[in-house]
């Protein structure tokens, strides 16, 4: 299991077998704002990275979140 | 004392935190029978204060505390703290935080200050101090809890650049103006504290602590990752609340109060003094005798030849701590664990008020294992860091500091004195005669209600309720005719023990109630209690009074109260159950003051 699926499911609270590219912001209970702000955080802590505020804005799903980071130069196995 | 332990490592991160929070919380609920002290602490701040409870929670049951938190809706602190009828007091809160923040606070003049005059700032400013001080005001006439206000951070920019301290008025010297004019308000009211967040940030920088992404996407002011450094400043205003407190550092010598080793290196050998090595240690000196002349009590264990080790104080030229300064010297070839047991003995004092600092792992490892109430410090690998190391802890703070806790390292002089006297002489009757016991009994008074809320909060053996008040509380209860409050101030040939003795009797029509009834410990041994008592029990006689009823609250600490009543003729009430036991004494039968302790002054009425 990948790191940032064990990120996603921790923070959001949801089983890691549900986590998947097509998970999105819009349809996720709890991928609330604070939630958001959580999962940036530990993000840049664990990859090492540091996001721009447009990012953090536009990542509203799994994989947006993975094409972010690929632009940090992060590569997520899937 | 009871923690619940969680499941996970050390927490990490603020999500962390947040899992680890709801880990206590939903084993509380499951768990009633292990539920530790409990405070509840109210959260007003002017920003999201995401976390900061959650983070409290944690940290305060890894002490053993049950942190409970109300946070007011942010923006919303100023209606809560003006409506009586608010959640805020309905949650009837202990601890109260007021946290505004220097953006709030400052509004556009952070970014722009000189769109106003000289004057019109200086207007604004003491506008918002009066502002802060009648929500404080509104706080202490509204509940008893402990406030803890914010000072506000000092802008490090300015668009006068260079050229701000030649400003009148500036915005720097504005909010520095603001933090004095608080602190002057603030200085002796014994219910608010003023807390110095401007000195946190400096602390961790100004620069660190703010991530603008996060305060522009999330309007979060402070980073996450110092919630915790936050959450231990305000725990260390809590810890004297909840009667945590360290009274003793105990030391090892080499290695630990000088560089080197005494048995081979000699007096000349060791490292002490101004060198790149000495100095490490002659300033953790420093820092000790600093912390022993605020009332912290300092021990020594160490394995040496006692005369040997004791010549470093004595000689050498560097060594600012002297044998006088040290309550307890345990210096020989016994085990570590055992001179623990000494000194916690002759001090009179718990484990779990001494602190020990010793450079050898595998000492630390088997006081850790075997005396796990005893705080063992984490020794730096380094001794540059031993100064920093005593430095970060907030484990010695206490609400107040009385001219008790000032005298103490000459009490404790006084002290060995007793002792070797009651080595000397063999019955306790002749030993009381000699030592000459004088005492006064006092009414509360503006010099000693503090030492008075002091004794509840410090004394855990002869207490017979352990109630705990705060100064505040103790100041009202004075106030009310209903209650009766004792000050027992007592001294012998060999020096004065200052306030040691605390009653506050409940008076009712026919039957008065015993609400509060401690002695400090090293005061036990002298029947001072007994003339407490008798005190009690005379003016309660004078007043016609018919039975004078006592409370007994068993607690893990208190077993040397247990059976003072019963021994003073009090007969236990058949339907208290043990533990929990309520004593009555028939005031028709009379009750003489003991022998050998004489009564200089005593309240007639």
């Amino acid at each position: 299991m990948n790191k940032l699926t064990c990120l996603l499911s921790k923070i959001l609270k949801i089983d890691e077998s549900q986590i998947g590219d097509g998970l999105t912001q819009s349809s996720t209970s709890s991928w609330d704002s604070m939630n958001h702000l959580l999962l940036v955080a530990e993000i840049e802590k664990e990859f090492q990275v540091r996001l721009t505020t447009s990012e953090v804005v536009g990542m509203n799903s799994v994989k947006s979140v993975k094409e972010v980071l690929k632009n940090h130069g992060v590569q997520i196995s899937t | 004392m009871s923690t619940t332990k969680a499941s996970s490592d050390s927490p990490k991160s603020l999500s962390d935190y947040l899992i680890l929070s709801k880990q206590i919380e939903e084993s509380r609920k499951s768990d009633h029978s292990s539920v530790p002290r409990t405070i509840k602490i109210a959260l007003l701040t002017s920003f999201t204060s995401h976390g900061i409870s959650e983070v409290l929670r944690v940290k305060g049951n890894e002490l053993g505390i049950n942190v409970k938190c109300y946070s007011a809706n942010y923006q919303q602190y100023a209606q809560e703290i003006l409506d009586s009828k608010s959640k805020l007091y309905a949650f009837e809160p202990r601890f109260i935080i007021l946290f505004i923040d220097s953006r709030t606070l400052l509004g556009e003049h952070f970014l722009m200050p000189y769109l106003t005059s000289d004057q019109e700032r200086k207007k604004w400013i003491e506008e918002e101090l009066n502002q802060i001080t009648s929500l404080v005001t509104e706080l202490k006439s509204r509940c008893k809890a402990q406030i803890l206000l914010h000072n506000f951070e000092v802008p490090t920019w300015s668009p006068l650049g260079i050229l701000e301290n030649k400003q009148n008025f500036g915005i720097v010297e504005a909010v520095q103006e603001l933090n004095s004019q608080l602190r002057k308000l603030f200085k002796s009211d014994s219910q608010v504290f003023l807390f110095d967040y401007d000195a946190f940030c400096a602390q961790f920088g100004k620069r660190n602590i703010v991530d603008s992404k996060m305060y522009y996407l999330g309007d979060i002011k402070l980073k996450w990752d110092y919630l915790p450094d936050l959450a231990n400043a305000y725990l260390a205003y809590i810890k004297p609340l909840m009667s945590i407190n360290k009274k003793c550092i105990v030391l090892d010598l080499d290695n630990t109060l000088w560089g080197g080793t005494i048995g081979e290196d000699s007096l000349q050998g060791i490292k002490l003094g101004p060198t790149p090595e000495g100095r490490p240690f002659h300033e953790f000196q420093q820092v000790l005798l600093s912390l022993c002349k605020r009332g912290i009590l300092l021990a020594i264990n160490s394995k040496n030849n006692r005369e040997e080790a004791l010549e470093v104080f004595k000689t050498h030229p560097h060594s600012v701590l002297k044998e006088e300064h040290f309550a307890s010297i345990q210096i020989n070839w016994d085990d570590k664990i055992a001179n623990l047991k000494t000194i916690s003995r002759e001090l009179n004092i718990g484990f779990d008020s001494l602190v020990m600092i010793d450079d050898d792992p595998f000492i630390r490892e088997m006081i850790e294992s075997s005396l796990p109430e005893v705080t063992v410090v984490n020794f730096p690998s380094d001794s540059s860091l031993l100064v920093q190391t005593l430095m970060d802890s907030t484990d010695f703070g206490t609400l107040q500091l009385t001219s008790e806790d000032l005298a103490k390292s000459s009490a404790v002089t006084a002290e060995k004195k007793r002792i070797e006297l009651r080595e000397k002489i063999s019955g306790l009757t002749d030993y009381l005669k000699t030592l000459g016991v004088t005492i006064s009994i006092e009414s509360p008074n503006s010099y000693n209600i503090p030492r008075i809320a002091q004794l509840t909060q410090k004394t855990n053996q002869f207490n017979m309720t352990t109630h705990r008040y705060l100064e505040a509380e103790i100041e009202q209860l004075s106030k009310n005719p209903n209650f009766l409050i004792l000050a027992i101030d007592a001294k012998d040939k060999f020096g004065s023990y200052g306030i040691i003795g605390v009653a506050i009797v409940e008076k009712n029509k026919s039957f008065w109630q015993i609400d509060t009834f401690l002695l400090s410990c090293r005061a036990l041994g002298r029947n001072i209690e007994t003339a407490m008592l008798a005190q009690i029990i005379h003016l309660a006689q004078k007043m016609k009074i018919e039975m004078l009823v006592a409370p007994f609250i068993s607690t893990e600490k208190n077993e040397p109260a247990n059976g003072f009543y019963a021994k003073n003729g009090f007969k236990q009430d058949v339907s208290s159950k043990k533990g929990d036991e309520i004593w009555k004494y028939n005031l028709a039968v009379p009750f003489s003051f003991p022998d050998h302790i004489q009564i200089t002054q005593s309240i007639t009425r």
